[in-house]
């Protein structure tokens, strides 16, 4: 068996440390010589500490994803650092990287394009097994079926003879088969049915407790966020606008589109909805996002200094970080 | 007054070379004048299959009617010849869909689409038509309309192309708008913004309103009533207030308890639904949700219940009702 790139402990908290991340993509306008790039990911900190549930939470186009990508480095960042258990993954090369890849696993959305429909269930679980050369693969798949609720009796079967649901749990199998201590979750639960979803929260939140897992955790749905989550950043145009404490964030989001994005979730409440922050406009190209702050063509507060000024992510009160010039204000509200 | 539309006993049945799938069983329920009915379901519940039959939009085959009437405006749509069948899509019945790009067309431009069915349906000359497309698309809160009457469809984001789709579909005034997860593929702040446009505009015309979706908490304060369907039948139908509130059926209860959304409390487990939907409609005679259901008794997967009215406006489809006494307005 191959040993891991770091043993467990070997480095100094946190479990990831990200510095300042850029991806700036080419702009569809191919080569031509003015096109501007877009700007996906520009400018992000954060840091996850082991076995926390961190929360990235934005709309289409924010960047999540992108993030997430460049986390696990299945894409490779124009500038800035990530470093994984003390290592800086930036500068290492595919073979150095690979060990490190058995301590960071990824659970996609589609259940459905994200399996190989050609391979059995086991073949789709152990695949892991045998790139990272890990011997003791006998019995390690049925315990890890059981492990996600399925029957060790799937094995033998095809991935496309399964609904989304139990596919999703096939995908959460393959990424623990080499106990990695971190798990990518890109909208894990967004495709699949309500009675569903549930299901399928229960168990992250089973798995995590159980094997003490680290999750970096993509999801539009705010209220999935707030129920697993333990720290949430809000990404707006490559940028996170607000991060902080799930318990603080709910409580007293302190930046505008926090609090838009809050207020537009639809609510068994029929009265949520007379108390609703209708955004005006769209969201601006990434490849040239507004100057100044870059929500502030949407925002209800804008004033003048937001064209001008961009706002830093700052820390506001205890851990809270905002990036706007009145994140005070904004608190004030909900005191 | 009678209802603007009324279906009744409608039956679906889809015939593939992989069998015969019931798609929709049995369903019926009305629309009335200005009224917004919300339809709930998850896939395969037959939620959409059951709406696109009111315009005749199911591909036959596969599909077919095999069972019950619509009525439209007291017409029974089904004896319609083709030519009033397409006049009553395209002028009495707007549609929206999830993707927009499966009505527009990709390579003509925005505006010409907007003015076509109103020069068609509405007999318009150019001038007329353009300036009522431009007005159309300032209602549906597109900036620039004038402008974006030349764009294509690529050239505008999701959000856009869906309210292009929304004005297209109101061209024409018609008396009933059916959206089709309109806002599912859209963001959450998008979403609000569209379904407080439509809102608006169907409500400012007096318009009656289709809405299906899968989520029901964007009903809650939208819906005047709510129709619950899972396996190709109605499960429940309330006033969606009663539905939030007394739940009988056990898949309504099920499927409001496994929401989870910002109130949903941290500390707990997350209630949810044992097993999986069927892939396909009814499969069994009986219930289809039986094989899911913690209260079923014996003949539940044998025969199925009928929609009864258990109070004022609401119908339960379930022999057991576990969650009735709970219902100050039952029986």
């Amino acid at each position: 068996m191959v040993g891991r790139a770091v043993s467990r402990r070997d480095y100094e908290e946190p479990l990831l440390r990200v510095e300042d991340l850029v991806k700036h993509y080419p702009s569809s306008g191919g080569g031509r010589r003015n096109s501007q790039a877009v700007r996906a990911v520009d400018g992000v900190s954060l840091q996850v500490e082991t076995a926390e549930t961190f929360a990235l939470v934005g709309e289409s186009g924010c960047g999540k994803s992108t993030l997430g990508r460049l986390v696990v480095r299945l894409e490779e960042p124009t500038s800035g650092t990530v470093q994984f258990m003390g290592s800086d993954l930036t500068n290492l090369g595919r073979r150095q990287l690979r060990p490190h890849r058995r301590d960071m696993q990824v659970v996609f959305q589609n259940p459905h394009s994200s399996l190989n429909p050609r391979m059995t269930v086991r073949q789709i679980v152990e695949e892991p097994l045998v790139v990272h050369d890990i011997d003791d693969r006998i019995g390690r798949v049925d315990r890890l079926l059981e492990l996600v609720g399925l029957p060790p009796a799937v094995a033998d079967r095809h991935a496309h003879e399964f609904s989304g649901g139990q596919r999703q749990r096939i995908g959460l199998a393959r990424a623990l088969s080499t106990e990695p201590t971190f798990l990518l979750l890109d909208e894990p639960v967004s495709a699949l049915d309500v009675s569903i979803q549930a299901q399928i929260l229960n168990l992250l939140v089973e798995l995590r407790d159980e094997l003490s897992l680290t999750y970096f955790f993509i999801s539009h749905d705010l209220g999935v966020v707030r129920y697993l989550a333990d720290r949430v950043a809000v990404m707006y145009l490559g940028r996170i606008v607000e991060l902080a404490s799930v318990f603080d964030l709910f409580a007293s989001p302190a930046h505008p589109y926090t609090e838009a994005l809050m207020s537009a979730v639809p609510s068994r409440d029929p009265e949520a909805g007379s108390q609703r922050i209708i955004l005006k406009g769209e969201l601006p190209s990434a490849a040239s996002p507004p100057s100044g702050c870059r929500f502030r063509t949407r925002c209800p507060m804008a004033r003048p200094e937001c064209a001008t000024d961009e706002p830093e992510l700052r820390l506001v009160e205890g851990d809270h970080l905002v990036a706007c010039h009145f994140a005070e204000e904004m608190m004030e509200k909900h005191r | 007054m009678t209802p603007l539309l009324q279906v009744e006993d409608l039956s679906v049945r889809f015939t593939t070379h992989q069998g015969v799938n019931d798609a929709v069983k049995g369903v019926s329920f009305e629309v009335g004048h200005g009224e917004v009915l919300g339809i709930v379901g998850e896939s395969a519940s037959g939620k959409s299959v059951t709406a696109m039959s009111i315009p005749d939009l199911l591909p036959t085959p596969p599909a077919e009617i095999i069972g019950g009437r619509i009525l439209f405006d007291e017409r029974d749509v089904r004896k319609m010849s083709s030519l009033e069948r397409r006049q009553l899509r395209g002028r009495e019945i707007g549609v929206v869909f999830q993707d927009p790009m499966t009505a527009l067309n990709s390579v003509r431009r925005v505006g010409v689409q907007l003015m076509e069915g109103m020069r068609y349906h509405l007999d318009l000359d150019r001038t007329e038509a353009h300036r009522r497309a431009v007005d159309l698309l300032e209602q549906v809160g597109i900036p620039s309309p004038a402008e974006r009457m030349k764009a294509y469809p690529h050239e505008l984001s999701g959000g856009m192309r869906q309210r292009v789709m929304i004005a297209s579909a109101l061209a024409c005034s018609p008396k009933l708008l059916i959206a089709d997860e309109p806002t599912t593929a859209l963001d959450v702040t998008v979403q609000a913004q569209i379904v407080d446009m439509v809102r608006s505009i169907t409500a400012d015309r007096d318009m009656s309103v289709i809405w299906i979706t899968h989520d029901l908490s964007l009903l809650s304060d939208f819906a005047d009533r709510t129709l619950v369907m899972y396996g190709g039948r109605v499960m429940e139908e309330a006033p969606t207030a009663t539905l939030f509130r007394h739940a009988e059926h056990p898949y309504t209860a099920g499927l409001l308890a496994s929401i989870v959304d910002t109130d949903t409390r941290r500390d707990q487990q997350l209630v949810s639904i044992p097993g999986t939907p069927p892939i396909h409609g009814a499969a069994l005679d009986g219930c289809p949700f039986s094989p899911r259901c913690s209260y079923g008794v014996e003949k539940c997967p044998s025969v199925h219940p009928p929609l009864e009215r258990v109070g004022d406006g609401h119908k339960v489809a379930c022999w057991v009702r576990p969650f009735a006494s709970k219902a100050p307005n039952g029986g």
